[in-house]
């Protein structure tokens, strides 16, 4: 029988890969993607919290939904900021980004 | 509904402003946008500012939105922070040109933004707001499109701050998990149940909600993107990114911490006191030994987080009091320094620690400007930083942690070496960078001379402001 642990527990490990992918990325669209991933297992951790625990409302999956659509929102401006490095810049790796130090 | 939104009258209005602006872009022509943009945008704040202050009422909106006289507050520090920082940009041709609506728009986007956090009292609010916030300001540090330095502040902050979303995020999942709603009094009541409950949960939430919140209030782990964002981002966007921080991010957890949670019984002291030593010291430590005059003022402006956090360690009133007096002060003397750099840098065509040298000699308002923000950062009576300080030691030894007292003191000794450092380049030292450009125009004397007289008023008066700030904290319990 699948359980709310079973699903906690799933995004615990989400979470983990999108942590170990915004850390160890070097490409800035890989980042974004595993910040991505980390949004979506809070989603999958309100839902699940949600059906399992607190069944007689809907808090948890309209949190998800704010969560999603905000997400969307901060992905647009992060493309676009990507597309003005990338066209100045020809390059989309981090490590290229050093001219702010010290 | 009708109730909630005319509590959220200011909101209303900016937001309305804010949403006219970024359309404005398109149907005026280009000539006349920027006269018509800085208007809109300084009307639109100062019919904000007007019910804030005519019409202070209270209540709770949408059950979310706690609508006090401290929430009043650091509403009318974060409406006066923008319309310093539209009064920075006024001459700038990259910033208020060709897309002057969309400039102030998102100005005043963040505006409101900053605004609902100090409001906020539910984690979907909290998590909203701080988008609003962060969003727009994600937009202007990048504002410079060409400039590859812009680009790449802006590209560092928005990594950082979409990361430090999501871990906030994952921290309010399982806070939700635990309580069955996502208002902060549910968390309240897990703490004050009598019966020990596992709160294996609620301890696991708190952790990643104190690190998402910590790359908000740069605080020192969390802290690398500042020196960058700050640096790359054109300046007048450098001083607006501090408003948010100190009249929003704070704010929350002053709520948070001080009216649902408390730190002692959630075993928090230590970890907090901790965070704000770490900060303090390294923000300081840093700053001496940085050439660009935006880097080192970024890095004091860790520093200054690290004091500021102090008000909320001690979680007694006078410690909000502290915040209050110190987010004011901040706001004022921060934007300040960094509209006399962005003069400087007009001037002299760099930003570098260099680039001031000997401005006295040549500008003499300036160089006087700059050194009533140096000594009210550095904390020297009569200024208004002087008080903030005086308040949230005060509030420390109050809470008998004398020793964080202590280390800040100490701080701020090594704090007045690299501000005099800047003092001494300006006053004793001869230019050696040929000037380009005339010097600032109206609004920038305007904003600037305006922020040094309310330091110095406030600074020497401060009867005044106390009162204030201790009958508007009392609105919290």
């Amino acid at each position: 029988m699948i359980g709310l642990a079973h699903f906690l527990v799933l995004g615990a490990v989400l979470f983990s890969i999108g942590i170990f992918g915004v850390l160890t990325r070097r490409n800035i669209i890989g980042i974004l993607m595993s910040i991505e991933i980390m949004f979506n297992a809070v989603n999958l951790n309100l839902v699940a919290f949600n059906r399992y625990l607190y069944g007689g409302d809907l808090w948890g999956q309209g949190d998800a939904i704010f969560v999603i659509t905000l997400a969307a929102g901060e992905a647009v401006v992060g493309l676009a900021l990507v597309l003005a490095i990338y066209r100045n810049l020809k390059t989309v790796y981090v490590e290229k980004m050093d001219l702010l130090k010290g | 509904m009708i109730e909630s939104a005319r509590l959220l009258k200011p909101e209303i209005i900016l937001a309305g402003a804010a949403l006219a602006l970024l359309a404005l872009d398109v149907s005026v022509g280009r000539g006349s946008l920027k006269r018509w943009a800085l208007a809109a945008a300084l009307a639109s704040l100062a019919a904000a500012l007007a019910c804030l202050l005519r019409f202070p009422d209270s209540g709770r909106a949408f059950g979310m939105l706690s609508i006090d006289e401290f929430s009043h507050f650091f509403k009318l520090v974060s409406v006066l922070g923008a319309g310093l920082v539209l009064l920075l940009a006024e001459d700038d041709d990259s910033l208020m040109g060709g897309s002057a609506g969309t400039f102030a728009g998102l100005v005043l986007l963040s505006t409101v933004g900053t605004m609902l956090l100090a409001s906020a009292e539910d984690f979907l609010i909290l998590f909203v707001a701080l988008e609003l916030t962060t969003i727009p300001l994600f937009i202007l540090a990048g504002f410079l499109r060409r400039d590859l330095r812009s680009n790449e502040g802006a590209i560092k902050f928005f990594l950082m701050g979409a990361f430090s979303t999501g871990l906030m995020l994952y921290g309010i999942s399982f806070l939700y998990g635990s309580a069955g709603s996502t208002h902060f009094q549910a968390l309240a009541s897990v703490w004050s149940a009598d019966v020990p409950a596992n709160r294996t949960l609620d301890l696991v939430g708190l952790f990643f909600l104190l690190a998402g919140l910590g790359f908000k209030l740069t605080l020192v782990p969390f802290h690398q993107w500042v020196p960058d964002a700050y640096e790359g981002a054109p300046t007048p966007i450098t001083a607006f990114f501090a408003v948010s921080r100190d009249a929003g991010v704070i704010v929350v957890m002053l709520r948070l911490f001080g009216e649902f949670v408390p730190i002692g019984r959630a075993g928090l002291t230590d970890l907090f006191a901790l965070l704000s030593v770490l900060t303090m010291t390294i923000g300081n430590l840093t700053a001496l030994r940085q050439e660009s005059l935006k880097r080192l003022l970024a890095y004091s402006s860790i520093a200054h987080a690290g004091t500021l956090f102090i008000g909320l360690v001690a979680a007694n009133p006078l410690g909000r009091e502290g915040v209050m007096v110190y987010a004011l002060a901040y706001t004022l003397m921060g934007i300040g320094a960094f509209a006399v750099v962005a003069a400087v840098a007009r001037i002299k065509g760099s930003d570098s620690l260099e680039a001031i040298e000997g401005l006295a000699g040549e500008h003499f308002g300036l160089a006087m400007l700059m050194l009533i923000f140096l000594l009210s950062l550095s904390g020297i009576p009569p200024f208004l930083g002087f008080l903030g300080k005086f308040y949230v030691f005060a509030a420390a030894i109050e809470a008998g942690l004398g020793w964080l007292v202590a280390i800040g003191l100490l701080n701020s000794v090594i704090s007045v070496y690299y501000y005099f450092r800047i003092v001494h380049k300006m006053f004793f030292r001869d230019s050696r960078i040929l000037s380009l450009a005339s010097p600032a125009n109206w609004s920038l004397r305007i904003a600037a001379g305006a922020s040094a007289a309310a330091l110095l008023i406030f600074g020497v008066f401060p009867h005044r402001i106390a009162s204030w700030v201790g009958q508007a904290s009392r609105a919290l319990q």
